[in-house]
């Protein structure tokens, strides 16, 4: 049976949002349709490897903890680029679509460098943009409307070499500016949405799946369709949600 | 100008119950701060002997209620918002009902408003009693509230008297800041101290050193009896000390209180640990304010519990047991009392997204309901996240065809009535607004009395 090897970053500390739902929703899917999972928690002092792992997920967190493991995140970086590299599959939610970013400027003017797996940089803005937010999302040929929750102070800006991974549809994105949200290069998804994302969105987790499948067995993987009906459901109120006036 | 202002206050206090929605347990206020902005501390003054006033995530209308009813049947005729309004506007309200016998206010506040409300109301004595992650969209991070505590505490009046939980960290050690607090928690947790943190604690984390703190107990969330092995931070010394715990499953709990006036045999009919802490707050308060503690454990066992909040209502031959549940130290604390009911458990998750319910629904994942599963009979889930509540079931392993989803409050009760039999226990744990929905219509079919008839 084939495995899929699931590295969850930082779960002690990077676990704001209910993200232990997302990582739910990656083990069970898998699981209905007879693949195996392994989930390895790799916190700070841990060492991670390139080669080990075939999704690799990080949540969010408050900010004294994210500037707790931004250090150690420093020491792995070249590691986890490497693996970014390899077709590795990225989920970075929240904090992570930060951290995964080239840097990060606070409000102070201080720099904190990312991980760079995504080409984006963000800065503390001054408003902190909250409330239900619903995308149009393109991506590998697949079009999908994703909805959640975002609460961020961070402005993110993408560079020339990532893409957005949707168009806002009702609520904020990226930042105050550009009606996009969250961020697509290789296989590597950085995102702000949460509540938590995966349980609502099963077409997005289905492609982080085919995604670290394929890295898995070096083949091109097609899922069998699930019965998503509490999901449809759950994903229509969400987007209602959305589009009422805040 | 005030007397006026008082006056248009009243008026509305006195229409806003007949216009139904809400019991008039915040318009009035509204109207009278907007009229006269000092309002609120002018009618604080006029309280003789003061106010008590008392905040947390969890338990406070609970303990509210426990000192109040101590304080009433000691002869103190206190004023109190026992509907659980607790913004300015709701303490405002609560005080304007002030009759002219009523001698001391006993007011529970909103986490985030307490620093004004202190600031405005100079209470006799300010009771600190958990902080737990809770609706994150409209309160921020715990980290930010825990600030603004500390920033308050520097800037107490010399008579304030402060209490605080000294099994929650964070609150510990902002106790320890001002010399004379005094500090209450659980000595001897035998029996109901769990093995290892829960998913949804937050600051185990030593908050002087940010080392990983270690408990000789744990209770509830991030509660105990905690230690830094790094920094050598300690939990205070305990002025008031609940050890001999019996919980007896839903109907009663037993546990006796160390003070240095000696050992005090409790017996409360609110189950659960998390009502141990409650009434050992309340306890506390009573007897630093001199109350007879014969007359402290008489009124604390014949206190009930305020309206939803592990509430037993009768229906057809079926007992309802609400367990208001908003934040995930709260849910699981509930889940923790209603494993303690030995028999099958029917249960039924309520969740609605408004304001008072916090728009972002994600805590519910960090909520422990795997626990509880496989001794659940009947599964439950209604609002207006029903879904959502879905998901969370069926990614947590309990088989899809068994949860059932509900799309109104009527339907649901018709469904929780016919597929349980007779004599059931159903245990319904509702989020905020959602627990006023059910009980609409509960009172709609006579099961119930109206909220802001509770405790009248």
């Amino acid at each position: 049976m084939t495995e899929v090897r699931i590295c969850h970053l930082y779960p002690n500390h990077m676990n704001i949002y209910g993200d232990r739902g997302n990582i739910s929703v990656l083990t069970k899917r898998l699981q209905w349709r007879g693949y195996s999972s392994s989930v390895t928690n790799v916190g700070i002092g841990d060492k991670f490897s390139p080669d080990d792992f075939d999704l690799c997920y990080l949540g969010g967190g408050q900010d004294k903890d994210q500037n707790l493991i931004a250090f150690d995140l420093a020491e792995k970086a070249p590691a986890i680029r490497s693996a970014a590299d390899d077709g590795v599959s990225f989920l970075w939610v929240c904090g992570g679509i930060q951290l995964a970013g080239k840097r990060y400027v606070d409000a102070s003017g201080s720099e904190l460098l990312g991980v760079g797996i995504l080409d984006l940089e963000t800065i503390a803005g001054t408003e902190r943009l909250i409330g239900d937010i619903a995308i149009r999302s393109s991506v590998d040929g697949r079009e999908f409307t994703v909805v959640g929750y975002e609460n961020h102070i961070g402005q993110t800006y993408l560079g020339s070499d990532s893409r957005p991974l949707g168009e806002v549809l009702h609520g904020y994105g990226n930042n105050s500016f550009d009606q996009v949200e969250g961020a697509v290069q290789q296989r590597v998804i950085g995102t702000y949405l949460h509540g938590p994302l995966l349980p609502k969105n099963p077409d997005l987790a289905d492609l982080i799946l085919t995604w670290a499948l394929e890295h898995r067995i070096s083949e091109s993987v097609s899922l069998e369709k699930l019965d998503d009906n509490f999901a449809v459901n759950a994903h229509k109120r969400a987007v209602s949600r959305a589009g009422l006036k805040r | 100008m005030y007397f006026v202002a008082r006056l248009v206050g009243k008026t509305v206090a006195f229409l806003s119950p007949l216009l139904r929605r809400g019991g008039g347990t915040s318009a009035p206020g509204v109207a009278l701060l907007g009229l006269h902005p000092k309002a609120f501390s002018k009618l604080s003054e006029s309280l003789e002997k003061g106010s008590v006033l008392i905040s947390a995530t969890n338990g406070k209308t609970t303990t509210t209620r426990f000192l109040s009813e101590i304080l009433n049947d000691a002869g103190v005729a206190c004023v109190s918002n026992t509907s659980g309004a607790n913004l300015k506007s709701g303490v405002t309200t609560a005080l304007l009902t002030k009759e002219r016998h009523h001698e001391m206010g006993v007011l529970e506040v909103d986490e985030a408003a307490l620093p004004e409300i202190v600031k405005e109301n100079r209470p006799r004595m300010l009771i600190l009693m958990n902080l737990f992650r809770d609706q994150l969209d409209r309160f921020g991070e715990l980290e930010s509230i825990a600030k603004r505590w500390r920033e308050m505490i520097l800037e107490l009046e010399p008579d304030t008297q402060l209490l605080v939980n000294a099994d929650d960290p964070i609150l510990a050690t902002i106790g320890l800041q001002r010399p004379g607090s005094i500090f209450f928690g659980l000595g001897d947790a035998s029996g109901y101290s769990r093995e290892e943190l829960q998913h949804a604690s937050d600051s185990a984390n030593c908050p002087q050193c940010s080392a990983p703190l270690s408990y000789g107990h744990l209770t509830l969330s991030h509660m105990g009896d905690w230690k830094c092995e790094n920094c050598d931070l300690t939990r205070p010394q305990l002025d008031f000390e609940v050890s001999e715990i019996q919980l007896d499953g839903l109907t009663r709990s037993e546990f006796v209180i160390q003070s240095k006036s000696g050992r005090h045999e409790i017996s409360s009919s609110m189950p659960g640990l998390h009502n141990v802490y409650n009434a050992l707050a309340a306890f506390s308060a009573a007897s630093e304010i001199g109350i007879d503690h014969d007359g402290i454990a008489s009124s604390i066992s014949q206190t009930v519990a305020a309206f939803g909040r592990t509430e037993k209502v009768e229906i057809n031959d079926r007992e309802i047991h609400i367990l208001l549940a908003k934040n995930p130290a709260g849910a699981n604390a509930n889940i923790d009392t209603l494993l303690l009911h030995s028999g099958p458990i029917h249960l039924c998750v309520l969740l609605n997204d408004r304001i008072a319910d916090g728009r972002d629904v994600s805590w519910i994942w960090d909520v422990d309901y795997e626990r509880v599963l496989n001794r659940v009979e009947t599964l439950h889930v209604g609002g207006e996240r029903s879904f959502d509540l879905a998901l969370r079931f069926l990614y947590g392993g309990f088989e899809k065809d068994k949860i059932e989803v509900a799309d109104s409050v009527p339907n649901l009760l018709d469904s929780l009535l016919s597929s349980t039999p007779k004599h059931s226990k159903i245990f319904i744990l509702p989020s905020y607004t959602a627990m006023l929905d059910l009980r609409d219509e509960l009172v709609r079919r006579n099961a119930t009395h109206a909220f802001w008839k509770d405790g009248k």
